[in-house]
């Protein structure tokens, strides 16, 4: 079955030619021109992704995000026009799964969507339970839990951590993080695995300040240690 | 960026001020230095006459009295005098002199002194030998002679002359004493515009949020304006921020659309068409690449680029960049000096360094290699190419704006004119420079020097 993308997008030419792209790619567009629409149909409709802009009427961008994932874990990937870093990071640290700016190509943002499709999609393939210090990370089910409690991630969060699960106690770079994670080794944004990993920090660190499980290696990247 | 340090050395506010501290004890010791030394010897130098005086009549009196006797030697009587009171005693019966030692004879009275009438006591300040000395005259008897008693001042002198060396060391202490109080003073004075200085200067490298505070009601009318002309600036960098803003959002949209609309006509027009197509893709991206630009460089231009520094090994960095943009090929020299791990904007450098290489691509057939290099104080990125090199009278001008050199505008090359322009602010962003130089190998080598301390100076 064709996945469903809703576009939260005002700008009527442009969620027009967003629209044609999609298609052509074959997938089933919604489309909502202001906020408060948006987090309605992203709430009835359930789509299996958003392509959400940042200014719109009514709602903002990120608070439509919030209030959306407070209700389902559906894949967030901001198309903007603020291409400042301080915008992409406050976008990526509020929860998004990925971020393009304005004027984009459109192949990329193709290879972007197929990406986190994908990665939306359950690994029925990993078996395996992990334990790494106090988690317990079950791919298959996509659960983790902390100490025995559930912890909640997103799609992008969860595949994340498996990844680190996947090779405890091994460097792993942005490069490659971005490669196995968010599929796209060309495109990449260092920043996009950074919030990520402040996010993730935040929910299975005991002082996500002070990490003692997902370690940063300076100048190399991020590993998962037992650090309990 | 101005240094607080800097700004002290050049108000000089606090050497002043101890100098005139200084300058004021010096003028106030010293004039009370001379005071008290010209009372001090005019007092010790009366006592000495008053006290010379009396001894001198007494002295005379026992002269008259052993005169009485004819037979006596006046000169025995004067040597016994003198052997008792230290002083040099003469003598004159009417025309003839008398004198205890060579030293003071008839010569050391003055003339005015030797015809003395009357009965009159009288005392002349003289030199003799140039020694200060003091005579006194004391008649004796009516029409006998007069007895002269001479009382050298030497001690005297020199008790004047450990009291002036005591003073002038009493001075000198006053004038250092005066300087340390100065400075000292100004310390105290300058301590809160100190603060206000480093505050401002804080606020100037993009702490906006800062404001001076002072509990001095003398500085309240200066901190007030300050604050409320740093307020007026940030009104003004948010208006433009926000301006900036909505000039991107709005050249930015309907960029989004043709180019959208472009792609989607691409995957469905006819092979007639396509070459119009691509006409119109070439020079949409052209355009859009000169919107993005002048984006960037308004950016840069209203100091609201900001960095954001990542722990990154450039070696490393430099074979992502180059695989990225195609140039997997171009070799890679790694010297041993190249630190393992840098810290700066890796976004920026990765423009800079694309940009670099484009242009390689674009005006010298290519880049020939990408040298990473440590230095004293940072890193060196380097990229050479292949191309005929960039004469020493140009280097400055391959990085103004919209200079692309005559050659390039005739080949209507691609390029907005502005990355050069750009890629070197994005240096001088982390503190470092973009430069152009020779390579070994005859083409042009553009070097990006970067410091290994970087601040995240500019705001945002």
């Amino acid at each position: 079955m064709a996945a469903r993308i809703l576009i939260v997008e005002d700008d009527g030419d442009v969620r027009a030619t967003l629209r044609m792209l999609l298609e052509d790619d074959g997938y089933v567009v919604i489309e909502a021109a202001d906020g408060d629409t948006a987090i309605a149909r992203a709430l009835s409709e359930e789509p299996d992704l958003v392509l959400l802009d940042l200014r719109l009427p009514g709602t903002h961008g990120l608070e439509v995000c919030r209030i959306v994932r407070q209700h389902r874990n559906v894949p967030i990937i901001v198309v903007s026009a603020q291409a400042d870093s301080v915008d992409v990071v406050a976008a990526l640290e509020g929860g998004v799964d990925d971020y393009v700016t304005k004027p984009f190509v459109a192949r990329e943002l193709s290879a972007r969507v197929r990406a986190l499709l994908r990665r939306a999609a359950p690994q029925p393939d990993e078996r395996r339970v992990f334990d790494v210090g106090d988690l317990e990370i079950r791919p298959a089910e996509g659960v983790v839990r902390k100490r025995g409690e559930l912890v909640e991630l997103t799609r992008t969060e969860f595949r994340l951590l498996c990844e680190f699960a996947k090779h405890a106690g091994a460097i792993l770079s942005r490069e490659q993080l971005l490669d196995r994670v968010w599929g796209y080794e060309s495109v990449g944004d260092s920043r996009t695995v950074d919030a990520h990993i402040g996010r993730l920090r935040a929910k299975i660190e005991d002082d996500p300040a002070a990490p003692r499980t997902l370690v940063t290696a300076r100048g190399l990247g991020y590993k998962l240690v037992d650090g309990a | 960026m101005p240094d607080p340090s800097h700004i002290q050395r050049k108000a000089g506010l606090r050497v002043r001020t101890s100098i005139a501290f200084a300058a004021l004890a010096l003028i106030l010791s010293v004039s009370l230095v001379l005071m008290t030394y010209a009372l001090t010897r005019r007092y010790l130098l009366s006592k000495r006459e008053t006290l010379a005086t009396h001894q001198a009549v007494v002295d005379a009196r026992t002269a008259a009295a052993f005169l009485q006797d004819r037979t006596a030697d006046p000169t025995v009587i004067l040597a016994s005098l003198s052997s008792a009171t230290g002083a040099h005693p003469v003598l004159r019966l009417d025309r003839r002199w008398f004198a205890a030692s060579i030293d003071a004879g008839r010569d050391a009275i003055p003339p005015a002194l030797r015809t003395l009438q009357g009965s009159q006591t009288q005392r002349q300040r003289v030199t003799i030998g140039g020694q200060p000395a003091v005579i006194v005259a004391v008649p004796i008897g009516p029409d006998v002679g007069v007895y002269y008693e001479v009382f050298t001042l030497t001690e005297l002198e020199a008790t004047l002359r450990t009291l002036a060396i005591i003073l002038a060391i009493a001075a000198a202490i006053t004038t250092v004493s005066g300087a340390t109080v100065g400075l000292f003073a100004s310390r105290r004075i300058l301590r809160p515009i100190d603060a206000m200085a480093h505050t401002a200067v804080d606020i100037a490298s993009g702490n906006h949020d800062r404001r001076l505070v002072t509990s001095d009601p003398d500085l309240a009318p200066f901190v007030h304006a300050f604050n409320d002309m740093v307020d007026t600036l940030q009104e003004r960098v948010d208006h433009e921020a926000r301006f900036a803003s909505d000039v991107s959002h709005e050249l930015r949209t309907p960029l989004t659309a043709i180019r959208s609309a472009i792609d989607v006509l691409g995957r469905r027009v006819d092979d007639r068409s396509r070459p119009a197509l691509d006409i119109l893709r070439r020079q949409t991206e052209r355009f859009e690449r000169l919107v993005l630009d002048l984006l960037e460089i308004s950016r840069f231009d209203a100091g609201s680029a900001s960095l954001v520094l990542e722990d990154t090994d450039p070696a490393r960095f430099v074979e992502g960049v180059l695989r990225r943009t195609g140039h997997a090929e171009v070799p890679v020299a790694v010297d041993p000096s190249a630190p393992r791990s840098a810290r700066f904007d890796p976004r920026r450098i990765d423009r800079v360094l694309t940009n670099l290489l484009e242009n390689a691509d674009h005006y010298a057939n290519g880049a020939t290699q990408v040298l990473v290099v440590g230095t004293v104080d940072g890193l060196e990125i380097a990229v050479d190419d292949a191309g005929p090199g960039i004469p020493p009278g140009d280097r400055d001008i391959v990085f103004e704006r919209f200079n692309r050199g005559e050659s390039s505008r005739a080949s209507s090359a691609p390029g907005t004119g502005l990355g050069l322009a750009i890629a070197a602010a994005h240096c001088e962003l982390h503190g470092g420079r973009l430069t152009v130089a020779d390579s070994p190998t005859g083409g042009a080598r553009f070097v990006i020097e970067l410091p290994l301390d970087i601040s995240t100076g500019s705001s945002e």
